[in-house]
């Protein structure tokens, strides 16, 4: 299967302050997913508490990728659900692959799917 | 007064002929306590997995063209309400112990109907069954698959931590290419390499399987294909095997227990009797508890440290244990009772059931002897005068299973059974030596792998 890459330009988030960023994953329909973020190379399973990609001088005006390595376990569609939020700011959410809508149609039997998606920070 | 006598004795048994059609089941843990309850010959089990699924299950069978409200024939639906939700961040490591939330997960809730709800002898309406059952206990995973199933969700782990990583790196670099037009198609293994030392929180089981990852990537990689050969090459080489064991290992969890397992299963009956849906009668109800368990075997300890819990596993023999108890509706058998001066109180029936159950790869069989307890009473008004009398329906049913898989679908079984109609000397079975065909059925795997509990 081929990565699943969401468009560079599709998500913006506005830092508001000097508080710190985070993200979170949550995994659906006992699906499971790692992952990685380019900012910091922080990593995170779902379920995991929020960890730290930088804080709001490291990452604004940078694009920041998500890798994701996502697995399905059973017969159950995968749907991950991506929070990334600052500190007294405000929070976005990526779902994947409800929100995809990269070149490449997502396949639903794909039992590994890997897949990226960017937040333009500013 | 002789032929007044024998009257009543006349009348007073034809109404027993009109006490509903109640026999006995097998003692085998029911998976689908609705169609237990209404005596439902079911052909095949809906398991919806999604509300959806659910939805369009109950419309499709329960609604004719013209959207009217029908009741099909041989009907049954199970499912799991806990499946049926997002389960979010749900591990199924959860399922290896006793864990307090387990109780409502592996609630399931079962729908049954029939054609051939039995209201006596020759009296036949439709049904629909209703049942819950829930596992009180469900007994010790298999050491050996517990410690399998433990090491392969960690590989998954790290396989799937290895791949994000990998994956990210190796578009950084796809990404840095523009900037750096000069880099030849060999150069990817040097930043990855580099990369890998700017991460201080890989571990070292990772950071090693990551180096042999990079070292060992196929000579086709190149500057223009590198994330997806990167992303390709972990994703069949190792996790695909490695998610195929997992999913295999889940499904051996749900089976290969140990020790005490207990359920409890509750159900009622409900019947259109004049195809009205307004109008409807609960002809019984009833409740049951299976206790069954299986024997383990002490196994020597293994020393390796991974397999801290593989010091049991389970045998082949499987004792199991049944209380039952079901009411009978007093006024829908009185409703199909033809003299008006009389009536049948049912009464409740006392089940106690005993089976042995040996499973050994193409071989099973099983033993099972129940006894049934029931008093029910009669009562007739002749000249003004009342007659009654109280009828023992005490009884017990014998039944031997044999089986062998000659392959998936074909199965050489022999049986014998004792009472196996319960009602009275007949229904002796001897079925001697049968050949059970199963053109295009369901294969035991296949159930075992839609088993909606786990």
């Amino acid at each position: 299967m081929s990565i699943y890459k969401d468009g560079k330009d599709k998500l913006e988030f506005t830092l508001k302050g000097s508080g710190k960023v985070y993200m979170s994953v949550d995994a659906l329909n006992q699906s499971r997913t790692c992952v990685t973020c380019n900012s910091n190379n922080a990593q995170v399973f779902n379920g995991d508490p929020k960890k730290e990609i930088g804080n709001s001088n490291s990452i604004n005006g940078k694009l920041v990728r998500f890798t994701g390595a996502g697995e399905k376990r059973t017969n159950d569609n995968v749907k991950f659900v991506h929070t990334i939020s600052q500190d007294g700011g405000d929070s976005i959410e990526y779902v994947f692959p409800q929100d995809y809508t990269g070149e490449v149609a997502f396949e639903e039997s794909d039992e590994m799917p890997s897949y990226m998606f960017y937040i333009k920070f500013s | 007064m002789k032929n007044s006598r024998n009257s009543i004795a006349l009348l007073l048994s034809f109404i027993t002929s009109c006490a509903i059609g109640q026999t006995l089941e097998d003692l085998r843990a029911p998976s689908m306590p609705a169609a237990t309850m209404i005596g439902s010959q079911v052909n095949e089990i809906s398991r919806p997995r999604s509300l959806k699924a659910l939805e369009a299950s109950l419309l499709n069978n329960f609604m004719d063209s013209s959207n009217n409200f029908v009741i099909p024939d041989g009907y049954a639906l199970e499912f799991n309400p806990f499946m049926l939700t997002k389960r979010r961040n749900f591990n199924y490591a959860d399922y290896l112990e006793h864990k307090k939330e387990n109780f409502y997960r592996n609630i399931s809730i079962s729908m049954a109907s029939t054609n051939s709800f039995l209201v006596n002898d020759s009296v036949k309406t439709n049904g629909l069954g209703f049942g819950l059952r829930m596992i009180l206990y469900n007994g010790q995973v298999d050491g050996a698959i517990k410690d399998k199933y433990l090491i392969a969700v960690g590989k998954s782990d790290s396989l799937m931590s290895v791949q994000a990583d990998l994956t990210s790196f190796a578009q950084d670099y796809a990404d840095s290419i523009g900037n750096n037009a000069n880099l030849d198609d060999k150069m990817f293994k040097v930043f990855l390499l580099k990369k890998l030392n700017t991460v201080a929180r890989l571990s070292e089981g990772n950071r090693s399987l990551m180096l042999n990852i990079i070292e060992d990537l196929p000579d086709s990689t190149n500057n223009e294909n590198i994330a997806d050969v990167v992303e390709r090459y972990i994703e069949e080489g190792m996790r695909g095997p490695n998610l195929d064991h997992l999913t295999s290992l889940m499904k051996d969890a749900q089976t290969e227990r140990y020790g005490f397992r207990a359920e409890l299963n509750t159900a009622m009956g409900l019947s259109f009797p004049t195809n009205d849906f307004f109008h409807s009668y609960v002809p019984k109800y009833g409740a049951w508890i299976n206790v069954s368990y299986r024997i383990p075997k002490r196994i020597s300890k293994n020393t390796d440290v991974k397999f801290k819990n593989a010091d049991k596993k389970a045998t082949p023999f499987e004792f199991a244990g049944m209380l039952r108890i079901i009411n009978v509706n007093r006024e829908f058998v009185n409703s199909y009772q033809p003299i008006d001066s009389a009536s049948f109180e049912p009464g409740f029936y006392f089940d106690a059931g005993l089976r042995f159950n040996v499973d050994y790869k193409k071989f099973s069989a099983g033993l099972e002897y129940i006894y049934r307890q029931n008093r029910s009473t009669e009562t007739i008004t002749v000249d003004g005068n009342e007659y009654s009398r109280t009828v023992l329906n005490d009884g017990y049913k014998f039944h031997l299973n044999l089986n062998y898989n000659i392959k998936d679908n074909i199965v050489l079984s022999y049986n014998i059974g004792k009472n196996y109609n319960l009602d009275g000397s007949q229904g002796d079975l001897i079925s001697g030596f049968t050949l059970n065909l199963g053109f295009g059925d369901v294969k035991t795997r296949e159930l075992l792998n839609q088993n909606p509990t786990r």
